[in-house]
């Protein structure tokens, strides 16, 4: 592990709950860790608790073997080695690019070679003389990302990097600063709240609320099996259904039916135990041979794919699920169709 | 913040136990300078204190009825120039802001330029066009060949006076209320069925009483330190009384008593005009085109309305521009040969740039402590710097004098001294430029910094002091540019034979040789002019 957090907890006064409770997790030399969260859940508090510029109350970090932050011990961020690239870059806006990348390089002589080397990584070799105001937001980032890696810090933190581009070039960004972190065998940790993002580019996912974890896991693990209501619904879609174990102890029963769930979170849980299970909307399919039936209640085009929301009516209640299905399929408002759900997808959830 | 000392007691065992953490984040390279600077700028008032309390007959000279008389006077001119300013200016902001007035913005321009006419200069005008020796005085005695009495002196003069000095500070806070109103919330109103006069005392009035308490408490302020314009104009509010019991040395034990009655006044005036503040304005206005806002057709109320905007600029502009020209070139035509000391001019100049150089040297750490590292410790010594913005001139000089005379009679009446009264008195000046400059410059810069290995000493050397540039000069030149215009502190603690602009009008005007002080006076209204045309090209950019 290079980088080690245990229970580190972050109070800030005049706030009763902390913004950060109790975080432990750690990411190993090279992989990209991804905090994934909304607004407001402490996420950009424990990467600037990382990089040195917030202290935590409580709790232990460790980089690279060294214990920076503790009950009684403190590096202060300058000594850490870490690289941060900001949300708004925070580039120097008097300084050159050149200048910029080597600001914090001590050694006059060896750095001419390592802001060069590192602009070429980033693709920005030719715009060395350049200042930040005359480089478009994209450069910008790279510029960030550049003097964030120069001193080959043990991690680089990304905050929000990607907010502040329009959505055309974000996609392009998020490979291509993924692709030279890869490159430069950097660990690096990213701050974001977008799920998507958060899937796409990370080795493991740390999902906050609240200033706690959540979860943590691969892209895949997340996705497929969420552990809890917060995550199946906060990363991708989801359609929660409450239900009881069954009496074999690992199936589920529920009103749409009986599913027996392959990654259980329902382990200790006794016959009778109620659970909730998270039924993606890419596990059920309309067909007309479904076992449930109901009405098309809201139909929403989204181009690729179309997603259309089924009222089911029970006896006693009324499920409405969110169904992907194939946009070449034209289905109305109030038509009836039967849907089948797909039993490989389902996850039960420990609440 | 209440501090008490038993407070004070538990805080330090509880620091001693370890429970409590160390109040300050801030690197001691900001923060000593801060507390020296901070203890510094307490000095006058902490001196005073003293003084007035080491005095036996304290209470009797508290309550001698010459200090009830004094104090009803000075709150009797504040209200009435309060009021008086008020009932120019609402009109005014309203009339160039929101009705379709003939010339418009020349008229939104000229209302405002009496900001540049020192107190000195317009209470020398007003005793050269008025008073004894005055225009009108020599014309009707010319001409009639009759005397009299020139009935200005006392409250009236000084009321006069000061409204038309003074009324540009409400003007000022009304036009911008006015001017950032959301139109949409009046066109709201109209869409609700309410008509242009049930808008305006419904929706547009309740939004304009903060501005208008906000600019009233500043005349107030203003009224309350002024010295030259209440002293010229012979009203024995406290600036002048207390100048008058220091120099004529009855006792000045009383003075400070005086001083200090006026300290507590105005430290209630500071205090309610920071209530009406609210938090830090520098908050960007959002993207997206502003809308114009609706005019109101004046119809035949325009005539009215321009002989209005006219009196009151003749009056507040020509008038004291006229009459130094007056006495200008009847000095020329007379061959008068002072019209201009150029050892004023230069001492002036002198003092005013070492005050503005060490100034912003001081004030650097205290802006850079309240804005980066923000604490309830931390603001508490922010406050402390700011005495000067609560303390008339006078009070400041009178302690310093004292403390000068008793403590430290190797500075007394020299250069350094006198700087330390005019940095006292003016750091505030460069406070709000600093402040704001580093408010937009944003932490994340210089966190970028310290992620990259750099000290924050390294990164205040070369990162933000370089960007904060522009902060810093606008800083230095207003307290440059406040410094050539102050007259009590240059008075009562220059070295001996020390003439500046301000003295220079002063003995002038009081020994009524108006010539003399023609020049100084348009010197000091083209030096104050510049500093106002700083502080709008910054209010500007920081929108």
């Amino acid at each position: 592990m290079i980088i080690e957090l245990s229970n580190v907890t972050k109070n800030f006064s005049g706030f009763e709950v902390p913004a950060v409770n109790k975080v432990s997790f750690g990411v190993e030399a090279g992989q990209i860790v991804t905090l994934l969260g909304p607004s407001g859940c402490g996420k950009t508090t424990l990467l600037r608790l990382i990089a040195g510029l917030e202290r935590p109350s409580d709790g232990e970090i460790v980089i690279r073997g060294e214990r920076v932050a503790s009950k009684d011990s403190w590096i202060p961020p300058e000594k850490r080695s870490v690289g941060m690239v900001f949300q708004d870059y925070a580039l120097f806006p008097h300084l050159s690019v050149e200048e910029n990348v080597g600001f914090g390089l001590k050694d006059k002589k060896g750095s001419k070679a390592k802001i060069l080397e590192t602009l070429e990584l980033v693709g920005l070799a030719s715009q060395v003389k350049k200042y930040p105001a005359e480089l478009s937001g994209g450069q910008q980032q790279r510029v960030a990302l550049a003097r964030a890696l120069v001193r080959d810090p043990a991690v680089v933190l990304l905050d929000e990097p990607f907010s502040n581009l329009d959505m055309s070039l974000r996609e392009k960004m998020r490979r291509d600063v993924t692709r030279i972190i890869r490159k430069s065998n950097a660990t690096a940790i990213f701050v974001t709240h977008d799920q998507e993002e958060a899937l796409s580019i990370s080795d493991k996912i740390i999902v906050m609320n609240e200033g706690k974890v959540e979860q943590k896991g691969t892209p895949r693990e997340i996705y497929e099996i969420p552990e809890t209501t917060f995550v199946a619904s906060f990363v991708g879609q989801s359609n929660l259904v409450d239900g009881i174990i069954d009496s074999d102890g690992k199936s589920v029963i529920t009103d749409l039916g009986t599913f027996s769930c392959q990654h259980q979170h329902t382990k200790g849980k006794q016959p009778g135990d109620k659970v909730t299970i998270s039924i993606r909307p890419n596990s059920l399919k309309v067909d007309p041979q479904g076992s449930i039936e109901g009405i098309v209640e809201d139909v929403l085009y989204k181009g690729d794919i179309t997603d259309i929301v089924v009222r089911v009516s029970l006896d006693e209640k009324t499920y409405n699920l969110l169904v992907h299905v194939n946009p070449e399929r034209i289905i109305k408002r109030g038509d009836e169709v039967s849907i089948n759900i797909m039993p490989t997808c389902v996850a039960g959830v420990a609440k | 913040m209440e501090l008490k000392f038993s407070d004070i007691g538990d805080k330090i065992n509880l620091f001693r136990k370890g429970q409590l953490t160390w109040p300050f984040k801030a690197p001691a390279f900001i923060l000593i300078p801060v507390v020296f600077v901070a203890l510094a700028m307490s000095l006058p008032l902490f001196y005073l204190i003293i003084r007035v309390w080491g005095a036996e007959d304290f209470l009797d000279l508290l309550l001698r009825e010459q200090t009830i008389r004094v104090l009803l006077n000075t709150v009797a001119l504040a209200g009435a120039v309060t009021l008086s300013t008020i009932t120019i200016a609402v009109p005014l902001a309203w009339l160039t802001v929101r009705t379709d007035l003939p010339g418009r913005r020349i008229w939104s321009i000229l209302t405002m330029v009496p900001l540049v006419i020192p107190s000195l200069v317009g209470g020398f005008a007003f005793v050269a066009a008025f008073g004894y020796g005055g225009i009108v005085h020599l014309f009707i005695t010319d001409l009639f060949n009759i005397s009299y009495n020139p009935g200005i002196y006392g409250f009236f003069g000084a009321w006069a006076v000061l409204t038309l000095l003074s009324y540009p500070y409400v003007l000022l806070s009304v036009r911008g209320a006015l001017l950032g109103m959301d139109q949409s919330q009046e066109e709201a109103a109209r869409t609700l069925g309410q008509s242009p006069w049930q808008i305006f005392w419904k929706v547009t009035f309740p939004q304009l009483r903060p501005a208008i308490a906000g600019g009233g408490l500043l005349v107030a302020l203003y009224t309350l330190s002024d010295f030259a314009a209440v002293s010229l104009l012979q009203f024995d509010s406290f600036t002048r009384v207390i100048f008058l019991q220091y120099r004529g040395s009855f006792n000045r034990t009383y003075a400070s008593v005086l001083a200090l009655v006026l300290v507590l006044l105005t430290m209630f005036i500071v205090s309610l005009e920071m209530r009406t503040r609210g938090k830090d304005r520098y908050h960007k206005v959002g993207s997206g085109a502003k809308r114009k806002l609706m005019k109101v057709s004046l119809g035949y109320w325009k005539w009215p309305a321009l002989i209005f905007c006219t009196i009151i600029v003749l009056l507040a502009l020509v008038l004291p521009v006229g009459v130094s020209l007056f006495w200008l070139i009847r000095g020329l035509i007379q061959g008068e040969v002072f019209i201009l000391r150029w050892e004023a001019a230069f001492n002036s100049f002198y003092a005013a740039s070492i005050t503005a150089i060490v100034g912003i040297i001081v004030a650097l750490p205290v802006a850079i402590l309240s804005v980066r590292y923000k604490s309830k410790a931390s603001s508490l010594l922010e406050k402390v710097t700011y005495a000067g913005y609560a303390l008339p001139g006078i009070v400041v000089a009178l302690s310093l004098v004292f403390f000068g005379a008793n403590y430290a009679s190797s500075l007394y009446q020299t250069m350094p001294l006198l700087v330390f009264a005019y940095i006292i008195l003016f750091l505030p000046q460069a406070m709000g430029s600093l402040r704001s400059s580093l408010l937009q410059l944003g932490p994340n810069i210089e966190d970028a910094g310290l992620t990259m290995g750099c000290s924050r000493f390294k990164i205040l050397r070369s990162v933000t002091i370089p960007l904060i540039r522009p902060g810093i000069l606008t800083g230095a030149a207003l307290i440059f540019l406040t410094t050539m215009k102050e007259l009590p502190a240059t008075m009562l603690l220059s070295p001996i034979g020390f003439r500046s602009l301000t003295t220079e009008i002063w003995n002038a005007t009081t020994e009524a040789f108006y010539t003399r002080a023609a020049v100084p006076a348009l010197l000091l209204v083209i030096i104050s002019s510049f500093s106002l045309w700083i502080l709008f090209s910054q209010e500007e950019k920081s929108y």
